[in-house]
Parts: structure tokens; C-alpha cells; sequence
């Protein structure tokens, strides 16, 4: 029988108002969060062209989480989702496992929507203590 | 025999009309006034059941419990109560017998509370959880019962016995799922209803208990549920057929505390019905029994496998549940800076945010373990045993490390820490769970305590605990507070518990830690403290005050010997881009930020103020300096200047200044002190012209919160003694650097001493080359120059990081004069970036100053030779020497005036 296909979520990164990059400043620690805000016109164009796309809006913050199936963000962003394990040791508990998905570009763009969203990421997954 | 009692409870008509029963589906945050009672109705109840002769067992906004003989039940309602029991009819071989009250008509009225209530029932038993087990196992071990043991040990039941409970706080937890499924078998009603123990969230089925493995008929499709009652979509063959139902609702652990759980939703489709993998619905009691009063909303974020969507999650309750407080109890895959960014924003809009430390973890990016979130606004808490009988040791289980992330300045987790187990599987609260989910099972099957709970895997309950736990008993205690001071920001939140935590002084943490008196890497600033939290803050006052020790949470008088060493009087030769960052709460513990004061140019001056009033209010601090044999006489203090606090908050942890301190005023080499006065109209500064001697001004260190003083070295550049010179390294915008940094002392005298001293996490990732490690500190490590061209290579040197290299170099007396210099280069991903160049100018000077005895000898004195670098004073001639304070040697000068 086959799996079932896991939902896919991402985070959708908005250019910010101030020009400032979160998703190219990887190590950089976000202090002043106001920096990095975009402007109110661009969450709502990003929103509803989202939502034109297919894409479901889970939660909007400072980024946007969005939901689809794995062939809604191939083919909106050109690239190929595939799965993967990562095993931790963790703590009095042994090994655990942690299963997610993998972009062949780890920085997704939506060609058409590149002025008001600067890169789409597949959500890091969370591990409970 | 004394006769039976009998629970029950009042549900109250509502004030709009809505039926908990018939309309529980529109019970959301918006609507919740719109089930509530009419004001005075439950007075008007309490009043008439006591009346009556029942006994009241509790009272809340929405209902009324109470309990009498059944006699009593049968008379006042009109209704025949028997004694059933459940058992045979249960498919579990090691069940055991149930046995609850039931009436004969379950939805009882009187015509006592009929125009104000809407029915009354009878205590639900809160059992049946796939077998019908006692509901809470009591395995042979040391452990803390939730609803009392770990109020209990976190100092908190004279809190709730004030009446402060967390009501009308809104908390919302991130986690794994609080709703539970259940399976239950019963007898239908008749052909179309079963009437199942708990409220009804959603129902999965409903088959004939002969179809164990529901292959057949599911009754329920098509059909409705409201309240308890499930209504089939599809006639039972016979009017009371006994079948098993597969339905979700609240573990009965929380239904039958009464709490007020609000706002229950999933993100990314996931099944908000179940908890797969057991960990929210069993970390969640944690919140409620220190702040049972809360409001609580939750977000299911994970299914344990698959499906983790945490940022999702931790916007979804900022978004929809309008929360006073968040707290997660879990870490990321990766580094996620989207959160980071919500965590910042959220703290930013005023939102306490609260995560666990780790079980061990690190929010080290490169390590294939979980990362824990650190942000340093958000609260990091971590863990200690409660030792049975009493006190508290780091527990073994819990993480404690210096932040990977955010090194300048270098944040430290945890801040405080709750209540956690040991090693191995940190066994320590019985917490309730969905029945046989993958942590029940993990913890029945892992072997017998302390490698597993001891309880069974279907039994709803588990043993577990990990800053998991620590974390939501942290957001429940941050609830008791807003509830008495709703206007504190969430840093004066963690301010304050911080101030009031207990603190732990022996064990070590999950990392390695030892905890140690005082702040301590192992356990932060200790156990949070419930009572102490909710005192710390003077009612209707406002009370500035600076402390005297890390220690000092603004306590008169100051039991510390030390006084002369207040962390919250900075001095700093370079202005800081900003103090609230760099000199703020996340270096609150770190006792001495100072640089060394340096004559020749301007200083700049920090203080760190607090309020420990309820009320804001605005204050002076005004700055002197002072040799310390003139400590009698205040008039004579140097009055450096004032600087002026507005809007100091409640609980509030503010850096101000800087107070520029003008080269002019700056002494020569020595030693000083530097004393600071806070003054207010409400809390006004104390009286110096009362003080007459040394004994004096100490004491009003001791005694006044208002006062602190902090010694200081004031140090030239010397030529032949030693001097230290700092520069920034700087990492450019874009992803992680690789940084090296090259020292080179090919122009500079060959037998000097060159240390650097540098951020340790940025040591500790190099290669060296020509230096080898002199000293570690928890922060710093300090690095011996071998000559030449010495390199730290391939430094993690994060985008935008800045972070300060500080090199000090002793030159021998016997150098030549001349002009001698140290470059620095940095290079940023292979490119020369910047270089420093420090030149040092040497002369040859006839006199040395001795800083320490402050004798002044020939240079050839003998005397000189055995003089440490640091206290040579270079010195030109005798009447700069008289000037400066120094008296003659007798050896080699002689006329000493002693």
C-alpha cells in the first residue's frame, strides 16, 4: 500500500521593509525584530497570491507558514521534494528518529511573486523535550 | 456504616441563552462570555444548595460542585440513585471493576435553582481510559503527584491561598496535542443514542462490541454529538446493544479540575482530535496546577512523526488565541531564524515567551542533536531535582550551556529552572496522557524505574518530567504574576523571577555544569519561587534601586561582605552601539563588564537600575568618584554627573547612560572608586552629610538600595610596564564567515608578553598558530603570542557579529627606546577586511612608580626588578612623583616622608 503523502509546510519569507535579509543572514541573530518587518501591502499581495496559487495559510507572522501538497510546491517553484530520516541520540532516550522533506534547492522562489517574497523554506521540524 | 456520599454539579443556563450541551461547538475565545451564568446566579445557587443541606466542594465563574448523602440527591431532585458497576462488559482481561453513582434520570433539577440552572448531574467518574484501572497508578517510587507536589515544591500553594490562581491570564502552550481519544463501552441508550462519560470533541465511531476490530457497521457515520450524548447516524439493532465508542475529548485529569480551557486547534492539517505521541496533553498539567486559574489555549503543532510544524504552531497561538504567555517545550531540527524573529516580535508586543533549555541540548547549529530556541528575550528554563524531604540539586537531566547564537554579549541557559527528574529517563511527575500513545508505551516498556515510570502503557498516565515539565510550571508562575500585576512587561516577568528565584548550590546539569552558590552556570539564577515572586514587588510604591552584588534583588540591608564590587556600575572606554543589548538582562548575572578606565580619553559610564515598586516613576542617579581614604568626607567626592531615569517600570531591568566621563576629570594611575545615589520624590537618596567616617559610608552601602560603589583601577600607558589595547572584529552581512586573524609583532621587542584575549566560542572553533591557550574563563580564553606572525585560523564568525579582541603586552624594562608597533589583520572568508595597528612609543624614564606601594625607585633599584609589570608607573621626575602621590624609596632615593 502506498504512504500517504505527508502534508508539506513552509515558511514563506517577505521582503522586509528596510531591505534587510533574515534568509540570507543565517547565523545572524534577530534582536530588532522591526527591522526585518515588510510592509502590510506586501503580506497581503503575498497572501492572496498565495492563495491563488492553491497554497492553504496556516499561521502569518513576521513570515508566512503555508501548506500544500509536495506537487503544488513542485511545480509552483520548480524543484523536486524528496524525504529524509535524521537520527538523534537523544538524551535518556535512546535514538529518535525525525522525518522531513528536502528541496533540491534548499531556497524556494515563485518566479512571479519574486518582489514581494524573497525565499520559501521548507519548515524545520520541532523535536519535544 | 455512614452513608454514601454523592458528587454533583450544577450546569448554570447561560446569559445569552447558548446550552453548553446543544451548542458546545460555538464555545470559542469571542463567545466564552456568552456561556457564562448571569452575575449573582452562582451565589444565588451556592446560597440555596447550602441551604438545602449539600455540602459546596467548589465554585467557579461557570458551575458549582457539591456533594451530600444520597438521601439527600434522591429528595431534592426527585430521582432514584444506584450504585453501578462496570466490568464485565469490558474487553481488557486485567480490567477491574468500576463503580460509580448514577440517577435515573441523568439530567437532574430542583425547583430550588430551575430558573437558574440548567440541569444538574452527577460526578462523572474520571476513569475509563481504555481499561478501567484506577485513574492514577501509584508505582513504588519517589515522585511528585502534579496537583500538589509540584505547587507544593515550587512554593506556590500560599500564592493560590491569596486567591491568585492565574484568572483571567491567557496562556497558550505550543506542543504535541491536549485533546485525548478514548474507547469506552457502554450499553446505547436506545437504538440511536450512547451516552458516554466526557464531553464530546469529536467522535471516530461507534461499532458493536462483538467487532473489536471495527471491520463492520460504524453507527456513529452520519450522526451528531453535544455534550455526552452521541446521536447515530445509522439504528442499533436492538435498543440496548452494547458498543464500543471510539471518541475524543479532554483527559479527565483536566475536566475534572475545572479548569477553563479555551481555544483547542492543530496547524498543517494535523488531527487536533489525538495525541499521538503524548507529550502536550502530559506537559500541559504542568501549567494548570501552578495557575489553575488561567485561561488556556493550545496549538497542536507535531503528530510525533512526520507532521512537525513549529513555527506554524508558535504563530497560529500568536494569531489566534491572543495569548498573555507562550511556552514551548521543545527544539527545533535546525536553527530556524523565523522563529527567532516571532520569539523577538512576540516579546516585542509584549508576550512572555517561555522555552525549555533541553534535556542536554545545545543550540549548537553544527551538533546532529535538537537545538534548543534561545533567543535572549525569551525565558530559558531549565531544570533541578526537588530531593525528596527537600532542597534541590542541578538536575542531571537538564541542559545548561552558553549560547551558540548569540555571543555578544554572550547569552547563558538557563535563566531560572523548575522542577525535573534525573537521569535516566527523569521519571519525577505523574502526569496524564492518551492512553497507549508512543510515550506511555516508551516509558511502561523501557524496563522498571528508573529506565521506565512502572506504569502501564494503557493506563493514561505517565512518569516523566524534562525541562519539558520545567518550562510550562515557569509559564504557570509567569500567570500568577500578570494576575496581580497585569502592567509588566514580559522582561520585568523574567526579571522577577529571576530576582526571586531560590538558589541551588549543589549537582550538575545534563551539560557538565556544577551549580555552585549564586549564579551559577548549572541552574541560572536558581528555582523559581512562587510566594517570593508574587512579594518581590512593594504595592503602590515605586522603587528604584542598584545593586550591590548579582545577588542583590534590592533587599535591605545587603548581607553580602562584598560591597565594593556593584556589577551594575560599567565603565567602558568606547561608547556601546546598545547598552540594553550589550549590558542588559542577558549579562545581568556577569559581575564585572567594566574595561579598564583609561586616562588619556574620554570614559563612558553604565549604570543597571530596577524597580521594585508596583508603580513607575522617574529617579536621578547621580556618579562620583573618590580615592577611598576620603570615603568619610563626601564633600569631596567628585561629582562626575547626573543622568536622569523616566518611566522606570515595575520589575523593569534598564541600562542607562552613558554618563561621559571627561578625560580631564579622570585621575592619574590608581585606585579608586567610583559611588552612585539613586534619588526619587517617593524613594528619596539617603542623607551623606550623615555620613563621618569609613564605617559610616559602608554602612549605607549595606543599608540603602539606593547606593552603590564599585572599585576601580585607573591605568596609563606605560613604557616598560604593561598595557592592554582593544580592537572590534566585524563580520559583514550574509551567511556565517570564516574569520582569520593574524597578530603580527615582527616590530615589536621580542621578549614582550602578548596575550589575546578573546570570545572563547570563537577560540574554540580556531586553529592556532604561533599562540597556544594561556586561560579560560566560562566567556574568554586568553591566548600567549609565541612571536612573530601568530594566526587564529578559521574562526565561525557570524554575519553581522561583533565582537571585541582585547591584546595586552608587557614590555621588559630593559628595551631600547624607540617606536615599536602591533598589527592586526582580519580576514573575512580568505579577503583582507581591516587591519589594526597599535604603536607603542617607548622612552626611557629615570623613575618607576609602584602602583601598589606607591613608592617611586631609580629604574636600576633593585626594588624595580621584583615589581609585577602592571604596577610599574612610569614616571619622569621626583616632583611629578610627589605630585602624583608617591613617596620616596628609602633604598635607592631616599628621604622617604614615612
Amino acid at each position: 500500500m502506498k504512504e500517504k503523502e505527508p502534508t508539506m509546510m513552509a515558511t514563506v519569507y517577505l521582503r522586509s521593509q528596510s531591505g534587510l535579509s533574515l534568509l540570507n543572514e543565517k547565523s545572524a541573530a534577530p534582536l530588532h525584530p522591526e527591522r526585518y518587518a515588510p510592509s502590510p501591502e506586501t503580506v497581503e499581495q503575498a497572501l492572496h497570491a498565495l492563495q491563488e496559487l492553491g497554497f492553504r495559510i496556516e499561521a502569518r507572522g513576521m513570515t508566512l507558514s503555508i501548506s500544500g501538497p509536495v506537487a503544488l510546491f513542485e511545480e509552483k517553484c520548480h524543484v523536486r521534494i524528496s524525504r529524509m530520516e535524521t537520527t538523534r541520540n537523544e538524551p535518556g532516550k535512546g535514538d529518535e528518529r525525525t522525518n522531513s522533506l528536502k528541496s533540491d534547492e534548499p531556497v524556494m522562489n515563485i518566479p512571479d511573486l519574486d518582489d514581494v517574497i524573497e525565499g520559501i523554506v521548507i519548515a524545520t521540524p520541532g523535536i519535544p523535550f | 456504616m455512614s452513608e454514601e456520599k454523592v458528587m454533583g454539579s450544577v450546569t448554570f443556563k447561560s446569559r445569552s441563552g447558548l446550552s453548553i450541551f446543544t451548542d458546545v461547538r460555538k464555545l470559542s475565545l469571542k463567545r466564552i462570555d456568552d456561556f457564562r451564568p448571569k452575575a449573582n446566579h452562582v451565589d444565588q445557587v451556592v446560597n440555596k444548595l447550602t441551604q438545602a443541606g449539600f455540602t459546596i466542594e467548589a465554585v467557579t465563574q461557570t458551575g458549582v460542585s457539591f456533594s451530600g448523602p444520597k438521601a439527600l440527591f434522591q429528595g431534592e431532585f426527585g430521582v432514584t440513585i444506584r450504585k453501578k458497576t462496570l466490568g464485565p462488559m469490558d474487553h481488557f482481561a486485567d480490567a477491574k471493576p468500576l463503580s460509580f453513582f448514577e440517577s435515573s434520570i441523568p439530567r437532574m433539577m430542583s425547583r430550588r435553582i430551575e430558573n437558574i440552572a440548567e440541569s444538574v448531574n452527577l460526578a462523572i467518574p474520571g476513569i475509563p481510559f481504555h481499561n478501567i484501572n484506577p485513574p492514577v497508578p501509584n508505582p513504588n517510587y519517589y515522585y511528585l503527584d502534579v496537583i500538589t507536589g509540584v505547587p507544593a515544591r515550587l512554593n506556590i500553594p500560599p500564592v493560590h491561598a491569596m486567591g491568585i490562581t492565574g484568572t483571567g491570564v491567557r496562556v497558550s502552550m505550543v506542543d504535541t496535542g491536549f485533546v485525548t481519544r478514548v474507547t469506552e463501552t457502554h450499553a446505547s441508550t436506545n437504538t440511536t443514542h450512547v451516552t458516554v462519560n466526557h464531553m464530546v470533541r469529536d467522535v471516530q465511531g461507534v461499532w458493536l462490541a462483538t467487532d473489536p476490530n471495527h471491520t463492520g457497521t460504524n453507527y456513529f457515520t452520519g450522526g451528531t454529538f453535544a455534550g455526552q450524548e452521541i446521536t447515530l447516524g445509522t439504528p442499533l439493532p436492538g435498543a440496548t446493544t452494547n458498543v464500543e465508542v471510539v471518541y475524543s475529548c479532554l483527559h479527565p485529569h483536566y475536566l475534572n479540575q475545572n479548569y477553563t480551557i479555551d481555544d483547542v486547534r492543530a496547524v498543517g492539517g494535523l488531527d487536533v482530535n489525538t495525541d499521538e505521541y503524548g507529550h502536550g496533553t502530559a506537559e500541559a498539567a504542568n501549567v494548570l496546577a501552578v495557575a489553575p486559574g488561567c485561561t488556556f489555549s493550545f496549538v497542536k503543532y507535531s503528530d510525533g512523526g512526520w507532521n512537525s510544524f513549529p513555527l506554524a504552531g508558535f504563530q497560529a497561538a500568536l494569531q489566534q488565541q491572543n495569548p498573555q504567555i507562550v511556552t514551548c517545550s521543545w527544539g527545533t531540527g535546525a536553527i530556524d531564524n523565523a522563529l527567532l524573529l516571532e520569539v523577538a516580535n512576540a516579546v516585542a508586543n509584549g508576550i512572555v515567551v517561555i522555552f525549555a533549555a533541553g534535556n542536554g541540548h545545545t543550540d549548537n547549529p553544527n551538533s546532529w542533536s535538537a537545538k534548543s530556541v534561545t533567543h535572549p528575550n525569551l525565558i530559558s528554563v531549565g531544570g533541578a531535582f526537588p530531593v525528596q524531604g527537600g532542597g534541590f540539586r542541578a538536575s542531571d537531566y537538564a541542559s545548561s550551556y552558553d549560547s551558540y547564537i548569540y555571543t555578544n554579549p554572550q547569552r547563558h541557559c538557563p535563566d531560572v529552572v523548575g522542577l525535573v527528574g534525573d537521569q535516566p529517563k527523569a521519571c519525577l511527575i505523574m502526569l496524564p496522557t492518551e492512553a497507549d500513545n508512543d510515550l506511555d508505551r516508551k516509558y511502561a516498556n523501557s524496563g522498571a524505574f528508573p529506565n521506565g515510570d512502572n506504569t502501564a502503557a494503557d493506563d493514561g498516565w505517565m512518569v516523566i518530567s524534562g525541562t519539558s515539565a520545567a518550562a510550562p510550571q515557569v509559564a504557570g508562575m509567569a500567570a500568577l504574576l500578570l494576575q496581580q500585576y497585569n502592567n509588566l512587561t514580559p522582561m520585568a516577568v523574567k526579571n522577577i523571577l529571576e530576582n526571586t528565584a531560590r538558589d541551588v548550590q549543589t549537582g550538575t546539569s545534563g551539560n557538565g555544569d556544577t551549580a555552585a552558590p549564586g549564579w551559577d552556570l548549572a541552574t541560572g539564577f536558581g528555582v523559581v519561587d512562587g510566594l517570593a515572586a508574587i512579594n518581590f514587588l512593594a504595592d503602590n510604591q515605586f522603587r528604584p534601586y542598584i545593586r550591590d552584588s548579582v545577588e542583590d534583588n534590592g533587599t535591605e540591608p545587603v548581607t553580602a561582605n562584598r560591597l565594593y564590587a556593584s556589577p551594575d556600575i560599567i565603565v567602558r572606554n568606547e561608547e556601546v552601539d546598545d547598552p540594553q543589548d550589550e549590558l542588559g538582562q542577558s549579562v545581568k548575572h556577569n559581575n564585572d563588564l567594566c574595561d579598564q578606565v583609561e586616562d588619556g580619553q574620554e570614559n563612558y559610564i553604565y549604570l543597571r537600575v530596577q524597580n521594585r515598586g508596583s508603580l513607575a516613576g522617574d529617579c536621578t542617579a547621580t556618579v562620583y568618584f573618590t580615592d577611598p581614604g576620603m570615603f568619610s568626607n563626601p564633600g569631596n567626592w567628585t561629582n562626575i554627573g547626573q543622568l536622569n531615569i523616566q518611566n522606570l517600570l515595575p520589575g523593569e531591568f534598564r541600562v542607562i547612560g552613558p554618563l561621559i566621563w571627561p578625560d580631564a576629570q579622570i585621575p592619574t594611575g590608581g585606585h579608586y572608586c567610583l559611588i552612585t545615589i539613586l534619588d526619587s520624590a517617593g524613594d528619596p537618596a539617603p542623607d551623606l552629610t550623615a555620613i563621618q567616617s569609613s564605617a559610616d559610608f559602608v554602612n549605607m552601602v549595606r543599608n540603602s538600595n539606593n547606593v552603590a560603589w564599585k572599585n576601580i583601577d585607573v591605568e596609563d600607558v606605560i613604557p616598560g610596564g604593561s598595557s592592554s589595547w582593544s580592537f572590534y572584529m566585524e563580520g559583514p552581512q550574509g551567511t556565517g564567515h570564516q574569520a582569520d586573524l593574524e597578530i603580527s609583532l615582527n616590530n615589536f621587542p621580542p621578549n614582550a608578553t602578548v596575550l589575546v584575549k578573546i570570545v572563547k566560542r570563537l577560540a574554540d572553533t580556531a586553529t592556532l598558530d604561533h599562540m597556544t591557550v594561556a586561560d579560560q574563563s566560562q566567556l574568554y580564553t586568553t591566548l600567549q603570542h609565541l612571536g612573530g606572525v601568530g594566526e587564529l585560523e578559521d574562526m565561525d564568525l557570524k554575519s553581522n557579529e561583533k565582537t571585541k579582541v582585547t591584546v595586552y603586552y608587557a614590555v621588559p624594562i630593559n628595551t631600547p627606546p624607540g617606536s615599536y608597533s602591533i598589527v592586526a589583520t582580519l580576514k573575512i572568508d580568505g579577503n583582507n577586511v581591516n587591519s589594526y595597528t597599535k604603536i607603542v612609543n617607548l622612552s626611557m624614564f629615570e623613575y618607576i612608580g609602584n602602583r601598589r606601594s606607591r613608592e617611586i625607585h631609580k629604574r636600576e633599584c633593585t626594588w624595580v626588578r621584583k615589581m609585577t609589570p602592571y604596577n610599574k608607573v612610569a614616571i619622569a621626575d621626583l616632583q611629578e612623583a610627589r605630585d602624583r602621590g608617591f613617596d620616596n624609596c628609602a633604598f635607592c632615593i631616599g628621604g622617604s616622608l614615612r
